[in-house]
């Protein structure tokens, strides 16, 4: 099994082809491994009458829907090995996805998170502004997706300070300048949501005229384009106006979900999501799943050799998106780069249940 | 007044701008009254002569339905079953529109105005191309002069979820009707009604085909071509869309029969494409995932994602009542109609129906122990709707009888 991290090779360093051949080795021994010990997901395959052998290409794997997670209980090893348990953010409302580690693949999962973000923003621990308040990491034993991800985060940097008040989200001035004193010029990293990140961080500094100088800085963000969508801001005006409130230049959006361990896809100086030696994308066609090619858009397919202990290392995502290109991207990363173009619509409630579509409110 | 206030957040839709109050003074009227029924007929006709209409096959079925030569037919069908009493309308009646089946509050609507009622209809506030374009219609109708006293006794109206105005409506309807869900019907059951008005409910419900699969073997093609429509339009959502075949006969045979008809299905169900996105192959490929990880079941692999088909294995039964819609059919092979019974629910409501005599299913429906199905008909007529819904007649509850039991 695919025991050791992704350490020999380089993260971002092999070609295609041959990351091809290494990813459908790992893939076919997990899916047997998975057959083997998940009987949800021995008979899901045993229902589509699928063969470990038949697997050919990565294109012939089989995958699973993200949103099975959130009403089966999938898992690979037994409960007694269990060490952390993810849950998705959802809508107030929604159910959420469970997603089940065992030390193993839980320690795959952050040897693999420093790997890729060492290639953008360096070996050093820089200190770190968290968008967000403090309050987000406090109750560890319940705290959110979000709360999750910036713990995870939090590990590249030091001295962290966060940035918005408890109370209101509102951006605490005093506790900006002074990290900005303290680091006056020097490399720092910031972290944050997307949405937070625009809402709290870069309008409140554009709005009030704010002196904030960040030339230094490197920015990660992440958490979807959804709310922004709705405010007409796109990576490009985020960017623009990213550098205009405190001169950031160094953004890095990344793509990726609970749901897959290790699917870590972070934007480069180019604009485009890269894959990591260890994961990848297929683009398919919602019609009939066929694999698609470089330049056609479809629904997104994450394949990822971390997951051990539960049934998730092919998943077929809700999010729409394009291969761009493979081992050629300009900023020179090699492997398969692409873009995330929106989650897919929900179809409108039809049918005869739902006369009160309004109660959520009431 | 407190109603004045509560009711300042509804939207009169149809007629636009009009009040909800002067709905609630109407007289009822005798059935078939010349006003209604020189409304319905513009607005059928209109429907058919507008060709921006055409893409909504389900509305011109509606207007083929409410043809003056139809009307006479229902109208006979009253006259006919209430031996000589007075009929009347009941008064004012309110409906509950499900979300996006559309032509029910129509259906709903229509019936109860020509049965002589005055009508409330709370319809979602969920925007579809359909709806408004049906809504501008029976707008500008209810604005010409010769229909303006219609206008006065409809009014259909959008409110966000309010238990003051769902309660402040219920208080005053003669008959309350609730098409929707399980947790709809529960929702607004909260409210009272008055001691003398009655309520019909529409709850939740599934349907599904059965075939006898040695004498259907030489119509495959002409079946799938009527099923699709059956299944395709709402997208498999509706309550009497199919959500399964029962095929019966000896497997062999049927599992052949099975096969020709489902791949036929596929080429007919490109016709209905426009009912389907990419959110529904999503749906419809976790719904199948989870099925397959609590149930035996085949998944069958087609060319493409219109047609989705669940094998049943052994003695595994479907859980007809959760479904995804969007071209989902379970796959049943039984020897013979009794042993359907197994399979039924309360919550069975149409079965479409072929190489199958009216006699047997006469006979089995007879039978004690079977339970459920309110319809059942030839396969393409699932969506055809009746003045006889879910068991109940509609023309009938919505009319009161008045007998005049004198010598001469």
């Amino acid at each position: 099994m695919n025991r050791e991290p992704p350490s020999e090779l380089s993260v971002y360093g092999v070609p295609q082809l041959v990351k091809r051949e290494l990813l459908l080795e790992d893939l076919r021994r997990l899916t047997q491994k998975h057959v083997d010990s998940c009987k949800e997901y021995k008979a899901i395959l045993d229902a589509r009458g699928w063969g470990a052998s038949e697997a050919r290409s990565l294109e012939d794997l089989p995958f699973l829907p993200v949103g099975l997670f959130k009403t089966e209980t999938l898992k690979s090893v037994p409960v007694a090995d269990i060490v952390k348990t993810l849950t998705s953010s959802g809508t107030t409302g929604q159910a959420v996805s469970r997603i089940y580690l065992d030390k193993e693949t839980a320690m795959m999962q952050s040897r693999a998170l420093i790997k890729i973000m060492q290639n953008f923003i360096g070996k050093e621990r820089l200190p770190m502004l968290i968008v967000d308040h403090p309050g987000i990491v406090k109750d560890r034993n319940s705290f959110s997706a979000r709360g999750a991800g910036i713990l995870g985060m939090a590990n590249f940097g030091r001295d962290h300070c966060y940035a918005l008040r408890d109370e209101d989200m509102s951006l605490d001035e005093g506790k900006l300048e002074d990290f900005l004193r303290r680091n006056r010029g020097g490399k720092v990293l910031i972290f944050g949501f997307t949405f937070m990140v625009w809402k709290y961080f870069v309008k409140p500094i554009l709005d009030g005229g704010m002196d904030v100088a960040l030339d230094n800085a490197v920015l990660v963000h992440s958490g979807g384009w959804k709310k922004l969508e709705d405010e007409a801001v796109d990576n490009a005006t985020f960017k623009r106006f990213a550098f205009e409130a405190a001169g950031i230049s160094r953004v890095h959006n990344f793509y990726g979900m609970v749901e897959q361990v290790g699917s870590v896809f972070v934007e480069c100086s180019e604009g485009y999501l890269h894959a990591p030696i260890h994961a990848d994308v297929i683009i398919r066609s919602p019609r009939d799943w066929s694999a698609l090619n470089v330049g056609e858009s479809g629904l997104i397919q994450v394949i990822s050799t971390l997951p051990h202990s539960y049934p998730g290392h092919s998943l077929l995502t809700e999010d729409r998106g394009m291969v761009v290109g493979e081992d050629d991207c300009r900023c020179g990363l090699k492997g398969r780069y692409f873009l995330v173009l929106g989650r897919l619509p929900r179809a409108e409630a039809r049918g005869c249940s739902d006369t009160f579509e309004a109660k959520r409110k009431g | 007044m407190l109603h004045a206030h509560i009711l300042d957040d509804v939207r009169v839709i149809v007629p636009r701008g009009h009040g909800v109050e002067e709905v609630t003074s109407q007289p009822a009227w005798t059935p078939f009254r010349k006003e209604a029924v020189a409304f319905v007929s513009a607005l059928s006709s209109a429907i058919l002569r507008n060709p921006e209409f055409r893409n909504f096959p389900e509305l011109v079925a509606f207007a083929h339905q409410m043809r003056p030569k139809k009307l006479e037919s229902i109208l006979e069908t009253l006259g006919r079953q209430t031996d000589g009493a007075v009929i009347r309308g009941r008064g004012v009646i309110l409906h509950f529109a499900p979300a996006n089946v559309d032509t029910i509050f129509l259906y709903s609507l229509i019936l109860s105005m020509l049965a002589g009622n005055a009508n409330i209809v709370r319809i979602s506030n969920k925007k579809s191309d359909q709806v408004d374009i049906i809504l501008n219609l029976l707008d500008e109708l209810t604005r010409q002069p010769e229909h303006l006293k219609m206008g006065g006794r409809m009014a259909i109206v959008r409110y966000d979820h309010s238990d003051a105005i769902t309660g402040w409506l219920s208080s005053i309807a003669d008959v309350r009707v609730i098409w929707g869900g399980d947790s709809t019907v529960e929702a607004i059951r909260s409210h009272p009604l008055r001691p003398a008005a009655r309520e019909l409910t529409f709850p939740d419900r599934w349907s599904l085909a059965v075939f006898d699969a040695k004498k259907v073997e030489e119509e495959v093609d002409r079946l799938a071509y009527h099923f699709a429509n059956d299944a395709y339009w709402f997208a498999q959502l509706a309550c009497s869309s199919p959500r399964g075949v029962v095929w019966l006969g000896g497997a062999d045979t049927a599992a052949r029969v099975s096969k020709k008809f489902f791949d036929r299905l596929e080429m007919e169900a490109t016709r209905h494409e426009r009912f389907l996105s990419p959110s529904d192959f999503v749906s419809k490929r976790l719904f199948e995932d989870t099925v397959a990880a609590h149930k035996k079941v085949k998944i069958r692999m087609g060319n493409d994602n219109l047609v989705s088909v669940i094998d049943l294995q052994g003695d595994e039964i479907p859980a007809f009542d959760v479904h995804c819609g969007g071209g989902l059919f379970y796959n049943i092979y039984l020897d013979s109609l009794a042993d359907l019974q197994g399979i039924l629910s309360n919550k069975a409501q149409t079965i479409v129906s072929a190489g199958i005599l009216a006699s047997e299913w006469r006979s089995f429906i007879s039978q004690p122990g079977v339970i459920g199905v309110d319809r059942i008909v030839e396969v393409g007529q699932a969506l055809t709707f009746s003045s006889v819904w879910d068991g109940v007649d509609l023309m009938r509850e919505f009319t009161r009888l008045t007998v005049v039991d004198l010598r001469e």
